[in-house]
């Protein structure tokens, strides 16, 4: 082996461990000494609940004695007593899917997930189902803010009801949550959404991005999306749509229904890593997400990803 | 080799001096929530009230099954009963408003919410199934626009259907037989399905102004559950199975 190969290797042997332990999404094991000097922030996640509340029947051919609001809350009350910085957040369509929807049109839904203490949701299409006024009639029930980029509700009844992002600071972390729904028509009846218009989420998401990350200086960035995990058609979904991204750390997905066994990782329009997450449906799943922040680092080491610390560890 | 390089990452974090905050780690799980977690008191309180009012309404059993229906391509047990019940029930409500009846029914697998148990189908049961305020609608389509709704049924590889069977090669439909005639191009057919796809829901652009629209202002869940309802009555059951009526070649 010459000098010159040796070199090599060993420049792939540091990009290689240097992206297993400290790549920015580490979906491994994060070693302990890495957790000490961090500070984590605990997301927690739904989407689709589809006014679950109760478990599935315990004669449900496919989910028998799953779910359930009242374990999810047993759940989340636990995680909270064991984490410092819990954030519980949801992806749009809470509503329609069982007959607690078709009796009192989402009250108990909002209730539920007020008393759980939820920070945000987005706006889903089923959400829409008793249309414009279902859901303006009903906000009084959510003590959390709904969250969306890309409807513009101006010209409705639901203009100023909703926002664009909201910051959430824990322990000085400075966390920007901001929504994005997806296109209506063909998905929605055109009296159920009336005048909303549908803006294109890419535009609102790198708009949105950009602000959270310059103006706000937020440290982490989530989008809560109802696009959907992946198309086989030309169409924007959440793979996509992190392919395409900048400065957002982790979509928390819908829509789909999409069961991921683990959220996936990829890479964002600057190589950096992103991270895609849904939990199926019906409140089956919880959904986690330990974010560990380090005070401590040089911002020239850790600025970018794994790519920027390889550059760093060359220099050195 | 590698402890030098841990070291070197330790030794990062102790001396770097920006208190800039960075993502440095992304670590996710989910939690599975079954029967062995506990439930919360305050939130099953919270429920209660409500609960209590709707198991009365929801216990309801319409009719017993023989079987599990449940969702599938390119046709379910489901898929085929709910599209025979819309395709009869459509007729009852046709025949009652001296309408022609449909030659056909075709719904969409996403409207399909939930699967049926083998047993005591509840009224619940129902609204999970079929939780949406669509309505029936029967629609006479030109030939060519029913050419249009069985290409979009081959190349989704299938959707509930009734009326008709359909045979599939290739994303494409190979051999159509309705009312066990073969599809003629030069005939209308009357279809019956839900408003929201009649009004482009679901990107059926064949349904997009056909020759006439009948109303039923009828919804497809009540349908559904006036069918079960009827036949519970008669001491029939529901006997929900695949026929080879949609099938790939």
């Amino acid at each position: 082996m010459d000098a010159l190969e040796t070199n090599n290797n060993r420049r792939n042997f540091l990009k290689n461990s240097i992206y297993g332990s400290i790549a920015i999404i580490g979906l491994g094991e994060i070693p302990a000494f890495a957790k000490q000097h961090a500070t984590k922030i605990t997301i927690l996640h739904t989407n689709d609940v589809h006014s679950h509340i109760d478990p599935f029947p315990d004669n449900d051919p496919k989910y028998p004695g799953l779910g359930g609001v009242a374990r999810r809350a047993a759940l989340i009350k636990k995680i909270r007593h064991e984490e410092k910085n819990v954030l519980l957040l949801d992806a749009g369509d809470i509503y329609q899917g069982t007959y607690y929807f078709n009796k009192y049109g989402g009250e108990l839904e909002l209730k539920l997930m007020s008393q759980m203490g939820y920070d945000a949701s987005t706006i889903g299409n089923h959400d829409f189902d008793n249309g414009l006024e279902g859901i303006v009639n009903k906000l009084q029930y959510a003590n959390f803010p709904f969250l969306c980029a890309n409807y513009d509700f101006s010209d409705t009844i639901m203009n100023g009801k909703t926002s664009v992002y909201k910051i959430f600071e824990k322990e000085g972390v400075k966390i920007g949550v901001f929504g994005l729904g997806i296109e209506l028509e063909g998905l929605v009846g055109k009296q159920n959404y009336g005048n909303t218009k549908y803006i294109d989420p890419m535009v609102k998401a790198a708009e949105t991005a950009i602000h959270l990350k310059n103006e706000k200086k937020c440290d982490v960035i989530i989008c809560l999306s109802h696009l959907g995990f992946k198309y086989a058609e030309k169409k924007i979904s959440d793979v996509e749509f992190a392919k395409q991204s900048r400065y957002i750390d982790l979509i928390i997905g819908g829509h789909t229904h999409t069961f991921l066994d683990r959220p996936l990782v990829t890479k964002n329009r600057d190589g950096k890593d992103i991270c895609v997450a849904q939990v199926g449906w019906a409140g089956i799943k919880l959904g986690r997400i330990d974010i560990y922040l380090d005070k401590n680092n040089k911002k020239k080491l850790i600025e970018g990803t794994a790519h920027t610390l390889t550059n760093n560890f060359d220099i050195t | 080799m590698k402890k030098i390089f841990i070291l070197l990452y330790v030794a990062f974090i102790l001396y770097g001096c920006n208190n800039k905050l960075q993502v440095t780690s992304i670590q996710p799980s989910t939690v599975k929530l079954d029967q062995s977690a506990p439930e919360d008191t305050a939130i099953k309180s919270l429920i209660a009230p409500y609960k209590n009012v709707l198991d009365n309404e929801m216990n309801e059993v319409l009719i017993v099954s023989t079987a599990e229906a449940t969702k599938g391509q390119p046709e379910s047990s489901l898929g085929n009963l709910i599209a025979d019940i819309t395709l009869n029930e459509s007729n009852k409500i046709m025949l009652s408003k001296k309408m022609p009846k449909a030659d056909i029914c075709m719904l969409n697998n996403g409207g399909l919410r939930t699967s049926l148990p083998e047993g005591n189908i509840t009224l619940g049961k129902i609204f999970e199934l079929m939780p949406f305020e669509n309505e029936i609608v029967v629609l006479t389509l030109s030939g060519s626009k029913t050419k249009g709704l069985f290409k979009y049924i081959a190349r989704a590889n299938g959707m509930p259907l009734s009326g008709a069977t359909l045979v599939i090669a290739d994303e494409k439909p190979e051999q159509i037989i309705i009312n066990g005639e073969p599809f003629d191009s030069t005939k209308t057919y009357r279809v019956a399905t839900s408003d929201y796809l009649a009004n482009g829901g679901d990107k059926m652009n064949f349904f997009s102004k056909p020759l006439d629209v009948s109303i039923t202002h009828v919804k497809l869940r009540d349908a559904i559950v006036d069918y079960m309802r009827n036949e519970n009555k008669n001491g029939k059951t529901l006997n929900p199975k695949k026929d080879g009526r949609t099938r790939n070649k």
